[in-house]
């Protein structure tokens, strides 16, 4: 009946406890000798596990009838015998597709027989495996070294256990960023591909109508930066170009959004907008500093809730608030989120520009349990 | 009378902003500039003369169903100290609990009061406190039925002016007007 063995990994389950495990067993098929000679043969509440360098084999207990000794001969060692049932579960991949016997007998080359026995009868009466059906704690099948399966217990059982985990962490992040690697490759080459695009709209420029070019540019642009600054190509000067780069990058979306924009929602056009060599918040937070000694049309501000935005240096603070005051006028009173829908700003930047108008004295606000909103100031 | 509409005294009554004090300190001004002679106003309409803090959330001036907004109790507090100081209310006890609302000030009360008793040639009259609030002959008096704590106010004024001597007999007031 070896035919009920089957390959196994060689951890143990949720729920399954180690009894005893003895060195230099190894398996015969009914009294036939097999290739699995001198194996370590481990006792579990739920399986008979043997393995050497080279397989690692199960027996479930719930397969064994009953087990007896075969004492020591002239041509043989102890043996345990080990009477199996054919049972009615699929077979499993093994070391043998079938079998002529009812019995698998494992030969104690040295010792540890008697023990052995012992425990797998008081195993056999137990019947663990029926009050705790195990779990397999493994869903992939990771190939680890045979040395960390020897020790599935104590600190050293843990700390493998743990090591074990880190190995399949490791892999997974070192695999996604080989997918990161490969996403700025192929960011590289489509800035390859709009440069291209580029020169050829260059050569036939003729042959085009200035209509087409003009879209042609605008698709480029959404395309990426042709050029972007690196810390590579910068060196010290890197926070300074930065932010340059961003000041002609935001100032155009700047004056779409009203003239202010969030740190965050800047972060991600910037990002969007070099494709690949990205910078870090840091880097912007930065750049963005070193704007206002650049004189450049694009400033950081700190608003009064401590949002950080970049807005336009030449904004006419005035002006604007006039108009979202007669914008709150014209729809008799306003809330955050009304304003930001309706010129499409964030909700925290509404929120200050509103209270940057009451500030100013154009509105003023009615806090009742419908929430904040803001009127046209009639006192 | 009762049936006076308080957003015909001023129309702030249905303007929701009117509820939530003003955080801005020029808006907030001229607010309580209009709280305040919204409250005079509704007092003088509705002849109040005395107002009790615990009832302040009965106050009809206080709350408007029909924008569903109400005053809270912080903004109760700065209104009754705005009143104040500008002399409009007076405290009648320490903890501030309760006060007379002078819509008209002792001052105008006890010209007005002094001018009625002259017109009638009631000089060096004696008259009872009761009689002079509740007889049918100060039916068409401005004085007629006003807060008796009001009416001693006004006659301690008089007094001081040397216009009249209060006195008090087994428990009923009484005044001569000189």
């Amino acid at each position: 009946m070896a035919d009920r063995l089957a390959w196994t990994d060689g951890q143990l389950h949720v729920g399954e406890v180690m009894i005893t495990s003895q060195n230099g067993v190894s398996i015969n098929d009914g009294s036939e000798k097999t290739d699995y000679q001198k194996g370590l043969i481990t006792l579990t509440s739920h399986r008979i596990l043997w393995q050497d360098k080279s397989a690692q084999i199960e027996l479930p207990l719930s397969v064994v009838i009953f087990s007896e000794k075969k004492d020591a001969s002239l041509t043989s060692k102890a043996r345990l015998i080990c009477t199996l049932s054919r049972g009615q579960e699929p077979k499993r991949p093994g070391p043998f597709a079938s079998s002529r016997h009812d019995e698998i007998q494992f030969e104690f080359r040295e010792g540890g027989c008697n023990d052995f026995l012992r425990l797998i009868q008081e195993e056999l009466v137990k019947k663990r495996w029926l009050l705790q059906p195990v779990k397999s704690t493994t869903t992939t099948t990771m190939s680890s070294t045979t040395s960390d399966r020897s020790h599935r217990t104590g600190i050293s059982g843990i700390e493998n256990h743990l090591q074990h985990q880190l190995n399949v962490q490791h892999q997974s992040i070192s695999g996604a960023f080989q997918d990161l690697n490969k996403l700025m490759q192929q960011a590289k080459e489509m800035v390859n591909i709009s440069k291209t695009i580029a020169t050829k709209i260059q050569e036939k420029r003729n042959d085009l109508t200035s209509d087409e070019t003009i879209r042609f540019r605008s698709y480029l642009l959404s395309l990426g930066i042709d050029n972007p600054v690196t810390k590579e190509s910068a060196g010290n000067q890197y926070h300074t170009s930065l932010a340059k780069e961003l000041s002609s990058v935001l100032e155009k979306a700047l004056k779409d959004t009203n003239g202010i924009m969030t740190l965050s929602d800047a972060y991600c056009r910037i990002n969007r907008a070099r494709g690949y060599e990205l910078i870090s918040p840091e880097d912007l937070l930065n750049a963005a500093v070193h704007m206002e000694e650049l004189n450049l049309p694009v400033r950081l501000r700190v608003l009064s809730s401590g949002t950080k935005s970049f807005e336009l240096t030449n904004r006419n603070e005035k002006k604007d608030l006039q108009e979202i005051a007669n914008l709150a006028e014209s729809s008799i009173s306003m809330s955050a989120d009304q304003l930001a829908n309706l010129i499409g700003i964030p909700v925290i930047v509404a929120r200050e520009r509103l209270i940057a108008a009451e500030t100013y004295g154009l509105l003023c606000r009615d806090d009742s349990i419908e929430g904040l909103r803001f009127y046209p100031n009639q006192f | 009378m009762s049936s006076t509409n308080i957003s015909d005294i001023s129309w702030y009554y249905d303007f929701p902003p009117f509820f939530t004090l003003q955080p801005n300190l020029d808006t907030r001004r001229k607010q309580l500039d209009a709280w305040c002679s919204l409250v005079l106003d509704y007092c003088r309409l509705k002849k109040i003369f005395t107002f009790d803090v615990n009832d302040a959330k009965k106050f009809p001036l206080f709350f408007n169903t029909k924008i569903n907004r109400q005053l809270d109790n912080n903004f109760i507090q700065v209104l009754l100290e705005e009143l104040r100081s500008r002399g409009n209310i007076e405290w009648q006890d320490k903890n501030k609990r309760h006060c007379l609302v002078l819509w008209k000030s002792i001052e105008e009360w006890a010209k007005t009061v002094h001018h009625w008793i002259t017109s009638r040639g009631m000089n060096g009259t004696v008259c009872t406190f009761y009689e002079l609030l509740y007889s049918d002959d100060t039916l068409s008096a401005e004085f007629h039925k006003i807060d008796e704590n009001l009416f001693r106010r006004i006659l301690m004024e008089l007094e001081r002016r040397g216009q009249a001597t209060v006195f008090s007999d087994n428990g009923a007031e009484g005044v001569k007007f000189l």
